[in-house]
């Protein structure tokens, strides 16, 4: 395994009976970079977290997690690695406090330690002033917060969020969030979440899963990307002309007509370095003597990448 | 052992915290202090507590199966066992940590009876020996009582599969004295001889309490209450451990 990856996974691959739900999943993570767990509901996300946490154990392949492996050295992976699970089940009967002192002991803290990293963590999860409260009677936002601070209590190198942001409010979120990319440098994080401006903002790569397997993976402008921006272009011109003026410029890969007609015609343009070509295609048309009417850069977004490569009936292709 | 006892100590609060802990409790003396009325308190009758420890069995093995069937059931109900097995514990901290919370619960429960040996040093002279004994043996066989609650608990995420699991054994261990004189003392199977009437008196638990409500400690009947529990113990640890390659 290569020195600067936190989480190494090979060829990890989880099955139930004749159903796999992660098959054959390799990545890599690389230290102190936050990584976007992305996929459908059922992708097999949880699951490969569950591996990685050391929750159930693979059908085979492997995955080191902070350097030890997930099976063989499964007690250095938990005292490692600071785990967030999707639905952050609690001692209800507990307070806050007690809870995460609770929680400190079994990581073999100290009292000294104990009551530092407590409140540490308390202030940076915003719970100061509900430590005295039984957990049973927070809302869903604050159980939240309580699951945060629970994985950041030993300061573990590698975070584990199984989405983070469920049940917060806006302004809790946009709290969430600047609190994760903080993490970043100190922390390699895995976040999962269904959220996709969530990745954009606050993570370096991005995984996405179907199916139980990897779909893709890069940063997140490189999958916007690929998403295929466009570029959608109205001119006063003959229409078979214009496409074919379009279609001869240099990083130009596809011209789509979406409308015509009365000397009108609309095309869209795909791609690669879209700054230049809107340049391009402006001075060609007025060379042409065409009057240009509206240019417009069509957002790609994440979205619609991830719609795409998600969807089930893409996957024949 | 840091994280054994802070799983002990977790689980001796948290069963104080619910309701079943009183429900049981309340059950439980209910259930001696009628008895203790009915058979041990009479006047000009020797002040002993033998009966009440033979009633003790009886009470204790529906009682307990009540008191252990929450600990490894809710956690799989809950979800928290994710949060258990992924924090940095083993199956060996999980299991004796839990095991121990209960039985810090159960002598709690034990302890409650000393009501009655206070009324009856009030009115008599208690042999002390007997006393003494007595406790012993109810606290070995608790231990072997929690420890199959605790087995039965860990096998299922439903509580009352987990309490019927533990009652059936439990009443199986307690009841099997009754019928011990109706078995022929040999059973033929197949050529073998088997001396089956030992065997069912052995297992049963009455004949090793026996001695102990008399004042006697033998550490044979230490053993048999200490193996089983162990052997208990030994199999929710496999249990647990099982899972790993599941």
């Amino acid at each position: 395994m290569s020195q600067a990856a936190d989480i190494v996974v090979e060829r990890l691959t989880k099955a139930y009976g004749t159903f796999v739900a992660v098959d054959h999943i390799s990545f890599e993570v690389p230290k102190g970079v936050i990584v976007g767990f992305l996929g459908p509901n059922g992708a097999g996300k949880t699951t490969t977290i569950r591996m990685l946490t050391c929750y159930m154990p693979p059908t085979s392949g492997s995955a080191q997690v902070a350097g030890f492996d997930v099976f063989k050295e499964s007690l250095n992976v938990r005292k490692n690695i600071g785990y967030l699970a999707e639905s952050t089940p609690l001692y209800t009967e507990m307070r806050v406090a007690e809870y995460l002192d609770f929680k400190a002991k079994l990581h073999g803290m100290g009292r000294e330690q104990r009551r530092k990293r407590v409140a540490e963590v308390a202030n940076r999860t915003w719970l100061s002033d509900r430590l005295r409260s039984p957990i049973g009677t927070l809302s869903k936002g604050y159980r939240q917060r309580v699951g945060i601070a629970d994985a950041l209590l030993h300061n573990p190198p590698v975070l584990v969020l199984d989405e983070p942001t469920v049940g917060l409010d806006p302004s809790q979120i946009r709290e969430a969030r600047r609190l994760i990319s903080e993490l970043a440098g100190d922390h390699t994080v895995l976040l999962s979440t269904h959220i996709l401006q969530e990745v954009e903002m606050v993570c370096q790569k991005v995984i996405i899963v179907a199916r139980g397997r990897i779909v893709a993976q890069g940063t997140p402008e490189e999958l916007k990307n690929r998403a295929g921006s466009g570029v959608r272009v109205e001119v006063r011109g003959p229409t078979e002309q214009v496409r074919s003026a379009i279609n001869a410029l240099p990083g130009v890969e596809k011209v789509e007509l979406l409308g015509g007609g009365q000397g009108l015609c609309t095309v869209n343009v795909r791609g690669k370095s879209t700054p230049e070509l809107r340049e391009l295609i402006a001075s060609t048309v007025s060379q042409r003597g065409w009057s240009l009417r509206e240019m417009r850069q069509e957002g790609a977004s994440l979205e619609e990448f991830f719609v795409k490569i998600t969807d089930p009936a893409s996957a024949a292709a | 052992m840091g994280r054994v006892l802070t799983i002990a100590r977790r689980e001796v609060s948290s069963l104080f915290y619910s309701p079943i802990a009183y429900v049981v409790m309340f059950l439980f003396l209910l259930f001696m202090g009628i008895f203790f009325a009915w058979w041990v308190f009479i006047p000009g009758q020797v002040t002993e507590l033998r009966r009440l420890v033979d009633v003790a069995r009886f009470a204790l093995f529906f009682i307990v199966p009540l008191m252990t069937m929450s600990i490894f059931s809710e956690e799989y109900k809950s979800g928290r066992i994710e949060m258990l097995r992924t924090s940095p514990v083993t199956e060996f901290d999980l299991v004796i940590g839990k095991f121990l919370g209960a039985m810090g619960f159960y002598l709690v429960l034990v302890a409650t009876t000393f009501i009655f040996l206070g009324l009856l040093l009030i009115f008599g002279k208690p042999d002390w020996g007997q006393v003494f004994a007595s406790y012993i043996g109810l606290g070995l066989m608790g231990a072997m009582y929690v420890s199959v609650g605790v087995f039965f608990s860990a096998c299922t995420r439903e509580q009352i599969v987990a309490a019927m699991g533990s009652f059936l054994t439990l009443a199986a261990f307690s009841l099997i004295t009754l019928f011990t004189d109706s078995l022929p003392a040999v059973l033929n199977v197949f050529g073998a001889k088997v001396p089956i009437r030992a065997v069912a008196i052995y297992l049963g638990s009455g004949s090793h309490m026996a001695d102990f409500s008399k004042g006697v400690l033998a550490t044979s009947h230490v053993f048999y209450f200490g193996g089983f529990t162990l052997l208990f113990l030994f199999f929710t640890y496999l249990l647990l451990e099982s899972r790993k390659w599941r």
